[in-house]
């Protein structure tokens, strides 16, 4: 028997009870869309942290820290005393080597400018004077501050971003560049004062520089809570001049509760950054660094540790899924084995005609993969269409988050890259089926077996 | 008497109920030629409907051998009997034996799709055979929807047009009333002229007398 004439009357047999075919497709449909949400929301969502972990961060970046004592503490966790072996600081003398290691492509020391700093911009041109707050940003960097928007030309107003990590000079936000009345060329002047040591509370200078205005960007939103008067407008310069003010600027007062060894001396950085020349050679850099003594995290260890926990997150939920299937499998096979019995003396029938006991076989088993086929269908089609209704509600609810965040108005690029999508991932939408007509045959297969091995004689006589 | 097509040599048929056993064939031993009609009556629980199913290759004899054509049927496995009865028999049932939710023409298509056909030129095919037979404006009507000679009808078909050898009918006109029954018969009848060998069930004298030889059964035995 051709397979399309088994096919055929599979399908025809179907059709004969609507209302049980339904049932049992309904049944498989339920177990099945369950597990194809799952699988796929979890596929979904990894591909979708995947995407926006390497949309914000250079994926070919390696931070580098001091390595957490033995009793796993960072050198954050400041309250404890905990920590017992030396540690190796990040020096200039180390960021010098992690340069040389193989692969790498550059290194800089990462490090914060002291609290007790504060700068006052003027334009002489202008005859204006402005407080606020400096950054030194990494060329690199750039692409986190892009993150609210779609691309760099949109973030710059005017002028340009800063295009090497030694330059000289200074971008300012827009609200600082009005209220300077800076235009890109002009020179601005920065006056560093620090409070430390003044006991009139008054701060003093302890540097100026003089940086040639390159750009105007726009506003990086602002948690919302914050009052527009409160806002502190931004300038972002080079970690050249950001490192020099860091070598000469007193530090903070220490806290005596502190560690002695978490304390950061003259020369030393809270970590430093690693730029590998290919994002293939990552994982190998980030294991020679480690062997050096050294904590290295790269995307890459931050996604395996959300991989990790997605992969068992969708394990389980498998397993939990498995009892719908087990259950719709027993469903299947109720119908097949009322079916073989509603149909023993159609079965004496087709043997009399002529039909082997492979036919008969087939002609089951293909029937009870209809009802997978089928199932699989309908619950990938519902629960897609859930799923997408699911992320449209969820989206509704992350915009008004971060609205609630950056203020009304968030720019749509951020919206953009938070949203949830949910994708139907092909392959799985496949393989679901493929898996729904492998357990529907399963659970047809003694149905089927059954039916091939009735006597025709016997199924002739039966009424 | 013509070449011999089927051969049975000391066929035994035994069932059982429980530890009850009793035979349906007892060492019966008969030869049909080709292109005869034979009819074999005999009261019910003779045996008739039995020594039929042996013949059809839907039953297997306890003991003895069948050959037809050469070949014994007992030393094919079930695919050989299946493909047996697929090729060489048509078999017309007292109780007509059609599935209900086909049409007729796609029950005489089913014949076809079992031999591995299935296509537009064999439902042609079947369409032609149901013309022929008086049913060609019944095509799509289901067996619900026809008269029992009409079933009957689509149901001589149905052996028919796959071309078997032969034709086994068991009580073919039980079912009818006498007039259309008489139709069934000349029917039959006819396919003789056709090549066919016959072997018909019947409990009427008159619709036996139309064949060439009467076997008469008894107890499971043939009546010499």
């Amino acid at each position: 028997m051709k397979f399309v004439s088994i096919l055929k009357l599979s399908f025809t047999n179907l059709r004969r009870r609507k209302l049980r075919s339904f049932l049992t497709i309904l049944g498989v449909s339920i177990a099945i869309g369950m597990l194809f949400f799952l699988v796929n929301t979890a596929e979904s969502v990894k591909r979708q942290v995947n995407d926006f972990v390497f949309s914000l961060s250079d994926a070919t970046r390696i931070q580098v820290y001091e390595k957490p004592s033995d009793s796993g503490l960072l050198p954050t966790d400041v309250s404890t005393k905990a920590a017992t072996k030396a540690r190796k600081k990040i020096t200039d003398q180390v960021v010098a080597d992690l340069e040389k290691i193989n692969n790498v492509k550059s290194a800089y020391p990462q490090f914060f400018l002291p609290s007790n700093l504060t700068y006052t911009f003027s334009n002489p041109k202008e005859n204006t004077t402005v407080k606020a707050a400096l950054s030194g940003l990494l060329v690199e960097d750039l692409k986190e501050i892009q993150l609210f928007y779609k691309t760099s030309a949109e973030l710059v107003e005017d002028g340009r971003f800063l295009k090497s990590n030694s330059e000289k000079s200074i971008v300012l936000e827009k609200t600082l560049a009005q209220r300077l009345k800076a235009k890109v060329g002009d020179s601005i002047n920065i006056k560093v004062l620090s409070s430390v040591g003044q006991n009139s509370g008054v701060p003093k200078q302890i540097e100026e520089l003089n940086l040639a205005n390159i750009g105007i960007i726009k506003d990086i939103p602002q948690p919302s809570d914050i009052s527009v008067e409160e806002q502190i407008p931004h300038a972002f310069t080079s970690p050249t001049v950001s490192k020099h003010i860091y070598d000469i600027a007193p530090p903070d007062p220490v806290d005596p509760s502190f560690p002695d060894e978490f304390q950061l001396k003259k020369g030393e950085y809270d970590g430093a950054t690693v730029f590998v020349d290919n994002i293939k050679n990552v994982r190998a850099v980030e294991k020679e660094i480690k062997g050096r003594g050294f904590e290295a995290i790269s995307v890459f260890t931050e996604l395996d540790a959300v991989n990790k926990f997605i992969l068992i997150l969708q394990g389980v939920l498998t397993v939990f899924s498995l009892v719908g299937i087990l259950i719709a499998l027993i469903g299947i096979s109720n119908t097949m084995f009322m079916s073989v019995l509603e149909r023993t003396r159609e079965i004496g029938i087709l043997k009399a005609l002529g039909a082997c006991d492979t036919d008969i076989h087939r002609i089951f088993l293909t029937e009870s993969a209809a009802f997978g086929f089928l199932g699989a269908v309908l619950g990938i089609l519902v629960s897609s269409l859930f799923g997408f209704g699911l992320s449209i509600v969820a989206n509704f609810f992350v915009q008004s988050k971060i609205q609630q965040f950056v203020g009304e108005g968030a720019p749509e690029a951020i919206i953009d890259k938070i949203a949830v999508k949910y994708i139907v991932d092909p392959k799985i939408a496949l393989g679901t089926v493929l898996f729904a007509i492998i357990i529907a045959i399963i659970a047809g297969f003694l149905p089927a077996r059954q039916a091939s091995r009735l006597d025709p004689v016997q199924s002739l006589k039966y009424e | 008497m013509p070449n011999p097509l089927i051969e049975l040599k000391n066929v035994t048929k035994t069932y059982h109920t429980g530890t009850v056993y009793y035979n349906a064939l007892d060492d019966i031993s008969v030869t049909i030629g080709e292109n005869e009609f034979v009819a074999v009556m005999g009261p019910s629980g003779s045996g008739k409907s039995t020594l039929l199913n042996i013949v059809a290759g839907i039953d297997r004899p306890t003991n003895g051998q069948i050959v037809v054509g050469g070949t014994a049927l007992s030393t094919l496995k079930s695919s050989g009997l299946a493909t047996y009865r697929k090729t060489q028999v048509g078999i017309i049932f007292q109780s007509f034996n059609l599935l209900n939710h086909f049409t007729a023409l796609e029950n005489v298509n089913l014949s076809l799709i079992l031999q591995g056909a299935d296509s537009n030129e064999h439902k042609e095919k079947a369409a032609e055979a149901l013309k022929w037979i008086g049913l060609g404006e019944r095509l799509n009507n289901k067996p619900t929807q026809l008269s029992g000679g009409e079933q009957q009808r689509v149901a001589i078909v149905r052996a028919l047009v796959k071309n078997p050898k032969i034709i086994l009918a068991d009580e073919p006109t039980g079912n009818l009333d006498s007039k259309t029954g008489q139709q069934i018969v000349e029917l039959i009848k006819s396919l003789k002229s056709q090549g066919k060998t016959i072997i018909l069930v019947t409990h009427n004298q008159e619709i036996a007398r139309a064949s060439d030889r009467i076997i008469q059964m008894k107890d499971g035995c043939i009546i010499p």
